[in-house]
């Protein structure tokens, strides 16, 4: 296998707070291939945007990078000097972010960001707007000359999303981290969007890691998915092997109340009795353990390590067995 | 119990110096235009469609929070049409409840939850009982410590709760669910679910739950109609509607759910946008983006017929009965 764009070894993230420590990532393991798209699904509070933050360098003063490597185009991100890291942002490092309201500045037109974008390209202010217009149509946004001189609000959530798409594209990144980027958005815009990705990835051969807590989303995006959970990867597996094998009870259960997967009749859905730890003190054998249907007392004991069940299958669980 | 018909809601824009200057008068925008449907008690009909079709405007129209230009609303014996005052409009007001989208937004932020939820009865002049918070609490499965927490002390589940508990304090007929699960994590949703589904069973609430989920809709209605840019398209049987789509919006909106099976990718099946309410398009509103669109769709809008016992259709050219 060629190396990984993306290789992320024994990441450890903690918060400061009040109360000691908050591990919001523990551990994880992580890598994504040239031209692969890597999905990671979880709830709220499982580490995705911890993880997201840290990849970035746009983790908050109150975190600190306990353990791991951060590994990206031959450099370990972890401990970059600020200049170093800031010429990787857009520059071989995209972020497409879940808000695209919220992705641009509202007093200036798309055109004039989207030039000042692409600042490093030291080339004419026409040959930039030009690349503009070309990106705005494979992006698939009609007239673009004249949308090069309109504001940010003067468009719809979803021609945003496409605007900040091609703004990730015109930098021409090895990765694209698109952190819930069809959140916001409607149904048939969001089947957009999602083709848009792929397209993108099959056309230009970036690799992209997309976050998202839309399990449609990610089976019919990814290529290979990774379930996070209080802050550990509790499974990593190819989609289709995911979705129909799933092997870790926290990802059993996560595909069972999905409302979408939902066969009807008369029984209630499917829940996941029991809240998500508090990562201040979090438990010491398995994370879901607490919430676990088959928990044992070694679960409650002792952290399990990812078992390999098949090729590129894995899960952290003491009960599945390879 | 409760009837639209016909209803048509517009707003006028607000005025700006700039736009008068100019001598511009802005345009009235149709938000509704004869938008009709019945609720019958202890029913759920969900209410199906993308942002801007109109779907919370329709819920706010039949609580009576907005007064519709044309049309009137029925609800046990009163007939509330444009005109309707304040006082005729009360018994709606407190017989359909409403749970808004921002839960937590619609919660007082200086109240706790003691009397977030008791808040109802003082409105209406009730002297609530002394243990009403905690037995509204437990109907909808929160346990009675949260009654001293302030709203930002409360999960997105525990909010959405306390919004349902506040609805029951008085008894609705009817409560208008706008999005009960949006922005709630896959377990919480599925939680949230159960409960409206559980009260219903209980206390024969009927619900109108506007949603852009079409899992939440299939797994809570009956009945379903699907709206586009302020008109019903299709209403009828949740299943059937689902299993045979006759409207080609319904139909690209069902496929542009994605399935959880990666073995299914198929394309998306709509191009373009929903076109601006300032730009509502001639003849039927779905025509811009219709992949089936003929000279007639651009001429005139449809009509609303039924074409199956209890399934209304607005399509020139309903889908066949092989949909592939």
């Amino acid at each position: 296998m060629t190396a990984p764009v993306l290789g992320i070894e024994d990441l450890s993230v903690s918060y400061t707070t009040p109360h000691g420590p908050l591990q919001a990532v523990s551990g994880v393991d992580l890598s994504v291939g040239p031209g692969e798209i890597v999905g990671i699904i979880g709830e709220s509070g499982c580490g995705k945007s911890t993880l997201v933050a840290a990849i970035m360098g746009m983790l908050p003063g109150s975190a600190r990078i306990g353990s791991g490597a951060i590994r990206f185009g031959g450099r370990d991100l972890v401990g970059l000097p600020r200049e170093e890291m800031r010429k990787l942002r857009g520059g071989g490092l995209a972020l497409v972010s879940q808000n695209p309201m919220t992705a641009f500045n509202p007093v200036h037109t798309i055109g004039r960001q989207l030039t000042d974008f692409q600042h490093r390209e030291g080339v004419s202010n026409a040959v930039k707007r030009a690349r503009i217009t070309d990106m705005f149509d494979q992006v698939g946004i009609t007239d673009p000359s004249r949308r090069l001189h309109a504001y940010p609000h003067e468009f719809s959530g979803g021609m945003l999303q496409r605007m900040a798409i091609a703004a990730a594209l015109l930098t021409r990144p090895q990765l694209i981290i698109a952190d819930e980027p069809t959140t916001a958005l409607d149904v048939t815009l969001e089947a957009q969007i999602i083709a848009l990705l792929r397209r993108t990835r099959d056309e230009q051969g970036c690799s992209i890691l997309f976050v998202s807590h839309h399990l449609g989303a990610v089976a019919q995006l990814c290529d290979r998915v990774l379930v996070m959970y209080a802050g550990v990867v509790v499974e990593a597996a190819p989609v289709a092997e995911l979705f129909r094998h799933p092997a870790h009870p926290y990802t059993q259960r996560l595909l069972a109340c999905d409302p979408a997967l939902d066969a009807g009749g008369d029984q209630p859905l499917p829940t996941i009795a029991g809240q998500v730890p508090n990562l201040v003190n979090p438990p010491e054998g398995c994370r879901f353990a607490p919430r676990c249907l088959c928990a044992t007392g070694r679960c409650v004991r002792e952290r399990p390590q990812p078992v390999e069940l098949a090729p590129a299958h894995a899960a952290a669980c003491h009960l599945v067995a390879p | 119990m409760i009837a639209a018909e016909h209803l048509g809601v517009r707003v006028r824009p607000g005025l700006s110096a700039a736009a008068l200057l100019r001598g511009h008068l802005p345009k009235p925008l149709d938000i509704l235009i004869d938008v009709s449907l019945a609720i019958a008690p202890g029913e759920t009909l969900a209410l199906v469609g993308e942002s801007g079709s109109g779907k919370t405007t329709l819920g706010r129209t039949l609580n009576g929070l907005v007064r519709p230009v044309t049309g009137v609303v029925r609800f046990e014996g009163e007939v509330l049409g444009p005109r309707a005052s304040d006082r005729q409009l009360r018994p709606l007001r407190h017989r359909v409840a409403m749970i808004f989208q921002d839960a937590v937004g619609s919660l007082d932020p200086r109240l706790r939850v003691r009397d977030l939820v008791t808040e109802p009865l003082r409105i209406q002049r009730i002297r609530p009982e002394p243990d009403a918070a905690e037995k509204l609490l437990a109907q909808v499965g929160l346990p009675e410590a949260l009654a001293e927490r302030y709203p930002h002390e409360l999960s997105g589940g525990q909010a959405r709760r306390v919004t349902v508990a506040r609805n029951l304090a008085v008894p609705p007929r009817l409560i208008i669910c706008d999005e009960p699960t949006a922005g709630l994590d896959v377990s919480v949703q599925a939680e949230i679910v159960n409960l409206l589904v559980e009260l219903q069973r209980r206390l024969a609430i009927a619900y109108l739950v506007i949603t852009h989920d079409l899992a939440v809709a299939r797994r809570m209605s009956r009945r379903i109609a699907v709206m586009y840019l302020g008109s019903i398209v299709e209403t009828g049987p949740t299943a059937e509607v689902f299993a045979q789509p006759r409207h080609p919006y319904s139909r690209a909106l069902f496929l542009a759910e994605p399935s959880r099976d990666p073995a299914q990718r198929h394309p998306p099946p709509l191009d373009g946008e929903v076109p601006s309410l300032q730009q509502r398009p001639s003849g039927c509103v779905f025509q811009t983006r219709c992949p089936h669109v003929q000279d007639l769709c651009r001429q005139a809008a449809p009509e609303e017929r039924e074409i199956a016992p209890g399934h209304l259709l607005r399509c020139h050219f309903p889908l066949g009965e092989d949909p592939a």
